[in-house]
């Protein structure tokens, strides 16, 4: 029996644990390629509940996904609502359902000091807006002569306003049948003892029993009508005053409270149960929340609309962010709803709350659950123009799926491992279709051939006229090959007398700077060496000046001089970080940490500021009117490029790639002002350039000193698209060589060593990493 | 016909002897194969290959391999640590087996005696750092030797002067190294030993002492030739752990630290970093060179004199 039945036994049980160790290593098609990143894929593979899904066997036709297989169908369409024109200088201040089941949208016209000039009312009727001539609001905000802030209805069909008066004082009004209003909550509102301001809710919200949810900055509190405080709940604070996340639906109040979603229940104050929300908020702070009127809750941002039943444990992606305008960063959602029919609503405003657009979102069972193409990026970082790009490019190509992937979340840090993980998928011809180059060993990937040449790209779109070639020129090789191109570019410009402004051209005059004040503004070394690593690059880098001895203690040198005059520190504690007017611990990576009102305080002959938008220009250009004997000029021809794009040349969706490139640097999405560099495409710098900005208002002071400046002239918007035209080199610094350096400099910075022998300790782990 | 029957016995019982233990060892081995074997031939074949594997480019590899200056000096550490640790623990653990082996004995001819007592105890102590992960550990070395740290404290009282000295960026550094290995890994070698004494017969240490055979006697006719496995074992060991010192370099003093302790892990790290994969897979094949074929060497020598399998 054993001799019948042994030897099949064993080699049944040996292929068995063959297949059991085998089995592992199956590909999954939903998770190759995504170990080591973060991805913004979403999932519409499980779309709408109430919708359904259904599976059709049909070949996707694309090298996006396997042909033949079963393809997933039915997706939420996007389609764009057009509202009135005049909205266009409008800004939404409630979008919502009204008591009639209509939607409305209430917005206001601002005038040249950023005041409410004019209220609006509009309802969506038989597919279009109208504007309400006779809507009660208008004579009521004008005879309480308020700036109206919002508007919601009680369960009588009431219309309730609240605004602030000239003394931004807040009132909650409501309107009753015959056009009088009502003042509510005085009281609540009154500033408190020794207060100049009272609450200015960002909401307030009727419940069903007439009773009344104001949103503070960090609680929610609940009055009855004649103003008796009920509860008192809290709430977590986003840093914004306009914060109002949270929904109240029957007895329930649904808010967020130590990043998490919490219930209260209203009728006892107590927290009933909470939900974690991370993975579908996305990056921006600013979501929607609002109920199913089951219990459940919708949440709609950058990530997508997702839904989580009444005790339910896991989120339900409905829409797919990036799919979407959600995802798009010029965008601010201003309002979700859900329609009647299983439609959704979503509102946006652009740039400073201008520019209003609605979009309908809509159950297809027809379009692919995931488009057929995917086009992946990939970035250690963030990169707002980047997600910019890939939303209008996914606008414009609706059968791509554009998956951005990002190796750290916002505020995480890089490590090596995650650049090895993303090596290991090259050399494995994969990885991602485009690279965002920042972080990444750019010149190693050109050197290996990892990197498609973009030269005839980069040609087509200087030939086109419409880019600033000096950036793109940049990054030309010798040989007139191109692998990579700046999508955003920023620059430093310095303010000073003529003198000081010239003592930037070089190590050696900086060195032998003499003048009535320190040259630049103190921080910690680190700055102060990265400092003058970029904006001396091409000396200190081109020319290999840091790589020998001489040029090394020069170097260290210098940066101790011009320490030693401005009080600089490798560590500051917290009284001196005031006293020195922020000169903190803090460390960015060009070392230029703005200075402009240092300078403005006769603290230093020069100040610095790194610029990445004409918004950055307000304080520089207000120190130069107060100080006319000053210039501002950017240092030499160094401009800091960001966003780095290369094209993968084991890319298996080269054109794609390549429009996506294009798509980068259109004026569609290079005129967005994301606040993270210029354009590098000339007419949409133009287009930034002429756009102005009623209202807007920095500030900056500590002690005696203060500045305050508005939006920069035109004139002034103008130089400095000109100086941007006239910069031709990157400031291109080895991140591993100034980390050595921070590393080994601090013990002569600190005076514990001479500079030949931290130079010495510097070169030692210097050549062995130029010898690698 | 009979005959031939028992040609058909005689035959399949010749082959099946062979197979059996092969059944038992093929899981592992396909793993060998699959996830070592096979990733090494294609690691082989990418040292002949331009970094992306897209042409071949001979011997150019191995001569730019050779050349940079980088690779030899982490060679050189490498090598220059391996000889310098390998004797140190091996001699010390086996030290520290033989007195706990002793102690231990005498302690149990004590009619009186229960346990190991104190021998327990330090053998304990000595298996404790193979227990503790290098983050901990490495962050208490770095609390004693950073410039603030302990041994500056300490040298600062006796000496009456300040001392800032940074032991892990020093020309210390590669004695700290040392001493980081040895203590690490110094238990898990005495364990080894520890086996390999309890399974000496004791018969041969009482015929021996019968026989007059005194102490330097017995450990050399009785316990070094019966340890023999066990030196090979804890020597490979020993090696295959002194690469992961890495780990303790690596949190100690960095990407670059001190040139004393520029080992050739950190080399290959750089190199995947820059994507360099054409250097470090020929840098590899040397390695596995010039570890493999002493390795070989000392197997075939074994086989000759007909050492004991292990």
């Amino acid at each position: 029996m054993r001799r019948l039945f042994g030897k099949p036994m064993a080699w049944l049980l040996m292929a068995a644990l063959l297949v059991g160790m085998t089995g592992g290593c199956q590909k999954n098609a939903g998770t190759e390629g995504d170990g080591g990143f973060r991805t913004e894929s979403g999932s519409s593979r499980e779309p709408g509940s109430q919708s359904g899904q259904e599976q059709k066997t049909e070949s996707a036709g694309d090298q996006g996904q396997a042909s033949g297989g079963p393809v997933a169908m039915g997706r939420y369409k996007e389609t764009e609502i057009a509202l009135p024109e005049e909205m266009g200088t409008q800004s939404l201040i409630r979008f919502l359902r009204g008591a009639s089941g209509n939607l409305e949208m209430y917005t206001v016209q601002r005038d040249s000091s950023g005041s409410v000039a004019e209220a609006f009312a509009y309802v969506y009727k038989d597919g279009s807006w109208e504007k309400q001539a006779e809507w009660a609001g208008t004579q009521v905000l004008k005879e309480w002569n308020l700036d109206l802030a919002y508007v919601d209805y009680g369960q009588d069909g009431s219309c309730y306003l609240g605004g602030t008066d000239s003394k931004y004082r807040y009132h909650l009004l409501r309107i009753d049948g015959d056009g009088s209003a009502a003042e509510l909550l005085e009281e609540v509102f009154e500033p408190g003892d020794g207060r100049e301001y009272g609450l200015v809710p960002p909401r307030f919200e009727i419940l069903d029993d007439g009773n009344i949810l104001v949103y503070g900055y960090d609680q929610v509190e609940l009055y009855t009508p004649s103003g008796t405080r009920r509860l008192s709940l809290a709430k977590d604070f986003n840093g914004s005053t306009s914060d109002a996340r949270g929904f109240a639906e029957g007895k329930e109040l649904v808010v967020v409270l130590e990043d998490e979603i919490v219930r209260y229940d209203l009728e006892t104050g107590q927290m009933t149960g909470s939900i974690a929300y991370d993975e579908v908020k996305g990056d921006r702070e600013n979501v929607e929340l609002f109920g199913d009127g089951a219990g459940g809750v919708y949440l709609a941002g950058e990530a997508g609309l997702a839904h989580i039943g009444q005790g339910g444990s896991l989120w339900e992606i409905l829409i797919d962010g990036s799919l979407t305008h959600l995802g798009m960063r010029s965008l601010y959602l201003q309002g979700f709803l859900a329609g009647e029919q299983g439609e959704y609503y979503g509102v946006f405003s652009g740039n400073m709350g201008k520019g209003i657009q609605m979009f309908c979102y809509e159950y297809d069972p027809d379009l692919a659950a995931v488009p057929p193409s995917v086009l992946t990026i990939y970035s250690l970082e963030d990169q707002s123009t980047v997600r910019q790009a890939a939303s209008q490019f996914q606008s414009d190509h609706p059968e791509v799926k554009v998956e951005f992937r990002t190796a750290v979340e916002k505020g995480g840090t890089v490590t090596e491992e995650m650049i090895q993980s993303l090596n290991t998928e090259l050399l494995g011809g994969r990885g991602a279709d485009i690279l965002i180059l920042d972080g990444l060993p750019a010149a190693s990937y050109v050197e290996k051939g990892v990197l498609m040449d973009l030269g005839s790209l980069v040609d087509e779109l200087e030939g086109s006229g419409t880019m600033l070639d000096n950036f793109l020129e940049g990054f030309r090789q010798e040989d007139g090959t191109i692998y990579q191109v700046p999508a955003r570019v920023g620059f430093p410009l310095l303010l000073g007398e003529e003198k000081a402004v010239q003592a930037y051209a070089s190590l050696e005059t900086m060195a032998a700077y003499q003048g009535e004040r320190p040259l630049m503004a103190g921080h910690n070394y680190e700055n102060l060496l990265r400092r003058l690593a970029y904006l001396l690059s091409p000396e200190l880098f081109g020319n290999r000046t840091i790589f020998e001895k001489d040029g090394l203690v020069r170097y260290l040198e210098t940066v101790k001089a011009l320490g030693d005059a401005n009080g600089s520190k490798i560590v500051f504690t917290s009284e001196e970080e005031m006293e020195r007017m922020w000169a903190g611990n803090y460390v960015r990576k060009s070392g230029v940490v703005g200075s402009a009102i240092h300078y403005d305080n006769k603290m230093c002959d020069s100040g610095l500021e790194e610029i990445d938008g004409f918004g950055d220009l307000a304080i520089p250009a207000q120190v130069r009117v107060q100080n006319p004997q000053s210039q501002m000029v950017p240092v030499g021809k160094i401009y800091l490029p960001t966003a780095m794009a290369g094209i993968n040349r084991s890319t298996a969706n080269e054109e794609l790639a390549k429009d996506f490139i294009r798509c980068l640097l259109s004026v569609e999405v290079q005129k967005e002002d994301l606040y993270d560099g210029f354009p590098v495409n000339r007419e949409a710098l133009q287009q930034m350039a002429d756009q102005e900005h009623d209202g807007y208002m920095v500030g900056s002071g500590v002690g005696d000193y203060s500045i305050s400046a508005e939006w920069p002239a035109k004139e002034v918007r103008m130089e400095a698209a000109a100086m941007l035209e006239k910069l031709t080199v990157p400031a291109l610094v080895d991140e591993t060589i100034m980390k050595m350096i921070v590393e080994g400099s601090g013990d002569y910075l600190d005076g514990k060593q001479t500079s030949a022998q931290a130079a010495d300790g510097i070169l030692r782990k210097l050549s062995i990493y130029l010898a690698e | 016909m009979k005959k031939r029957a028992e040609q058909v016995v005689a035959v399949s019982g010749r082959s099946r002897k062979p197979m059996v233990p092969w059944f038992f060892l093929a899981p592992s081995l396909i793993g060998v194969v699959v996830f070592y074997g096979l990733p090494f031939l294609d690691v082989v074949k990418r040292s002949f290959q331009d970094a992306m594997g897209t042409r071949y480019v001979g011997l150019d590899n191995y001569k730019a391999v050779l050349d940079n200056t980088a690779f030899r000096l982490a060679a050189a550490n490498t090598l220059r640590f391996l000889l310098m640790c390998l004797p140190l623990l091996m001699l010390l653990s086996f030290g520290t087996a033989l007195l706990l082996t002793a102690g231990a004995a005498r302690r149990a001819r004590r009619a009186d005696s229960k346990g190991q007592g104190p021998y327990g105890i330090l053998r304990t102590t000595l298996v404790l750092p193979m227990a503790i992960p290098a983050v901990s550990m490495v962050l208490v070395w770095k609390i004693f030797l950073c410039p603030e740290g302990v041994l500056n404290q300490w040298l600062s009282g006796v000496t009456g002067q300040e001392w800032q000295v940074d032991w892990a960026f020093s020309r210390w550094a590669f004695p700290i190294l040392v001493i980081t290995y040895l203590w690490k890994h110094m238990g898990y070698d005495m364990v080894l030993w520890l086996a390999g004494l309890q399974a000496v017969p004791g018969e041969l240490y009482e015929a021996a002492r019968i026989d007059g055979a005194g102490i330097w006697a017995r450990l050399w006719y009785i316990t070094l030739p019966e340890l023999r496995g066990t030196f090979v074992l804890a020597g490979v060991l020993s090696v295959v752990n002194s690469f992961r010192v890495y780990r303790e370099a690596y949190l100690l003093a960095g990407s670059y630290p001190d040139s004393s302790i520029y080992l050739l892990p950190h080399l290959f790290a750089h190199w995947f970093l820059s994507l360099d994969i054409q250097k470090m897979t020929a840098a590899a094949v040397l390695l596995t060179g010039a570890l493999g074929v002493p390795a070989w060497g000392v197997w075939l020598l074994k086989r000759r004199k007909g050492g004991r399998q292990l």
